[in-house]
């Protein structure tokens, strides 16, 4: 399987070569443009149990879309509803990842995705969610996200803070506990930044530039509400 | 000698490379395609819980700054085999103890949220028919008889509608009976008959109200149709449809709150969560139509057992008819299910009235 992101950016898209026989997972209704020979299932992915968590809780759809190259290779194109860059999470060194409700765009090889709650306060206030996608397996997993996509490397024994609301994805081998952005509340809530997200390393963290519900109270200021 | 897998990040590397691990009595030995990578000594050693999901074990070179991260905790097993060193042994004892605190806090978690999706949710619910109440004061019953002439146009369209004959003076002159007992009333009914074999009625909003000629054909005496239409009355004057209109709105803006209009999945659930709740509302709008009736059709002096009567009558004539009638015939059984609960509620209401009256 070969894979390369064109017009990467604001509106990026993967495009993945099948071999015959392979297949990838991508969320439903992803799919831009294939080859003839590439045929579509949905599948629940997972059974009943963890298509409703995924589904109710972690923000995706209850199906997952299978492409595959049947009988000859084939080409497929996968692109996020939303704009913004997607981001190739390597998983053939064993890693997992945590993805925010939403971020999962494909799965390539044999990718695994499930629900898994977050701890209270990081659900709260860490502007993901009480609940979070766990991608486990071996392959690849791509991750869509609101303007550019950031790396963060945390080495062991170091934290880094990021802003909640801009978190796409981290490797599982970190941690991250929720806490004040400034010293003193009043610091916090005049600064403008509220509560954020302190990561642990060892480990990776990827970022959105953009903050997707900040660009939402934006746009709202310019829609009218009367007359 | 197990084997076991990890990720091993070296001082100042977020980089991981995944390591085949083995515990012997020199240390943790780690090699990679075979190879050997590393030997942490055992006395150098720190092992803490971590990761995202706090089930992972952080092992720490204090000496050399690498870091191994394991998913499989049955190392801790190899760990606690005789011959290490007891600093090990203690450290594996933390970790332990911090493992089984981990599903004691999961269970919390979980408890709290589901308490708080439960509170929330009826909460909403509730709150719903509250707005829906005060909502329904502010819209004038001019706009619903407006709204109820278009149903009635509407309906017209399919079915002859007669607004005179022997058969309309009838059912006027029990309306006109019944709607007298409710005192100063915005609402003024218009009654059309239309005919056909099929037994039902229906009341719309603002005041119209349709009888099929089936139900006047069927019934034994005035007392069974002032029963059914004291019913329709009660429809008109509590402002079922308005309610029901308003109360299903108010659940599609709760619902989308609580799921924040995540997908077509979610959409289709909805439906189906709003159709389950349109049947049970529709149910306490009979109950509640029956209670006015009933009051209506007692204080009209009509008997106010007829409406029992009719539909126990037409439930039988059902059961030996289907074989020669079309199930529409005796439609008002289906959007008026004549169940024994119901029987039961009308029965007691009628009971009431009639202990209240004797004891005056």
């Amino acid at each position: 399987m070969e894979f390369e992101i064109v017009h990467p950016g604001s509106n990026a898209m993967i495009i993945v070569k099948l071999a015959v026989g392979e297949a990838i997972k991508t969320e439903a209704g992803a799919m831009v443009a294939k080859s003839t020979n590439v045929v579509i299932e949905g599948k629940m992915d997972g059974g009943m149990g963890k298509a409703l968590k995924r589904s109710f809780l972690g923000g995706e759809n209850f199906f997952f879309q299978t492409l595959r190259a049947e009988n000859t290779a084939g080409e497929v194109m996968v692109a996020p509803a939303i704009l913004g860059d997607i981001k190739i999470l390597d998983m053939t060194a064993g890693q997992d990842y945590f993805l925010q409700g939403g971020a999962f765009l494909a799965g390539l090889g044999e990718i695994q995705v499930d629900t898994k709650m977050q701890k209270l306060s990081q659900g709260m206030f860490s502007g993901e969610g009480l609940f979070v996608l766990h991608c486990t397996g071996k392959g690849h997993v791509v991750a869509s996200a609101f303007g550019g996509v950031h790396e963060i490397s945390i080495p062991p024994g170091t934290d880094y803070i990021v802003d909640n609301g801009h978190l796409v994805a981290w490797s599982g081998d970190t941690k991250y506990t929720i806490e004040k952005a400034a010293k003193g509340w009043l610091n916090t809530i005049t600064s403008g930044e509220g509560l954020v997200c302190r990561f642990s390393g060892p480990g990776k963290v990827w970022l959105q530039t953009r903050n997707p519900q900040a660009f939402g109270a934006w746009i709202r200021r310019f829609i009218p509400t009367s007359g | 000698m197990p084997e076991f897998k990890g990720n091993l990040y070296n001082a100042n590397s977020a980089d991981c490379q995944q390591v085949v691990v083995r515990v012997t009595e020199n240390g943790l030995e780690l090699t990679r395609d075979d190879v050997p990578v590393s030997i942490l000594p055992l006395s150098a050693l720190e092992m803490k819980l971590g990761g995202h999901d706090g089930r992972r074990l952080i092992v720490s070179d204090t000496t050399c700054g690498i870091t191994l991260i394991m998913t499989d905790l049955t190392i801790l097993d190899a760990l606690e085999q005789p011959g290490m060193v007891p600093a090990i042994s203690d450290n594996v004892k933390e970790v332990r103890d911090a493992l089984i605190l981990l599903p004691k806090k999961e269970r919390q978690t979980w408890a709290i949220v589901i308490a708080a999706v439960i509170i929330a949710g009826v909460a909403l619910y509730a709150s719903v028919d509250l707005f829906v109440g005060l909502a329904v004061q502010q819209i004038p019953p001019a706009l619903e008889k407006q709204l109820g002439n278009l149903v009635l146009a509407n309906y017209g369209r399919n079915h002859t509608l007669m607004d005179s004959g022997p058969e309309v003076t009838r059912v006027r002159a029990i309306v006109n009976r019944l709607a007298a007992q409710l005192g100063e009333t915005p609402y003024k009914f218009q009654v059309y008959v239309e005919q056909t074999t099929d037994v039902n009625a229906m009341a719309m909003p603002g005041g119209n109200i349709v009888v099929l000629s089936g139900l006047l054909n069927n019934a034994k005496n005035d007392s069974e149709i002032a029963g059914v239409l004291g019913h329709e009355i009660g429809h008109v004057v509590n402002r079922h449809t308005l309610r029901s209109a308003l109360h299903q709105a108010g659940l599609m803006g709760c619902f989308s709150i609580i799921f924040q209009g995540q997908g077509q999945d979610q959409a289709v659930w909805l439906a189906n969560l709003i159709k389950l709740d349109a049947l049970q509302f529709g149910r306490s709008q009979e109950d509640d139509a029956d209670r006015t009736g009933v009051v209506l059709v007692s204080k009209a002096d009509y008997d106010p057992r007829g409406l029992i009567a009719f539909f126990e009558r037409a439930q039988k004539m059902q059961g030996k008819m289907s074989n020669i009638l079309d199930n529409k015939t005796f439609e008002i059984l289906s959007t008026h299910p004549c169940t024994p609960e119901r029987i039961a509620r009308i029965k007691k209401e009628i009971e009431q009235l009639e202990a209240k009256s004797n004891s005056k």
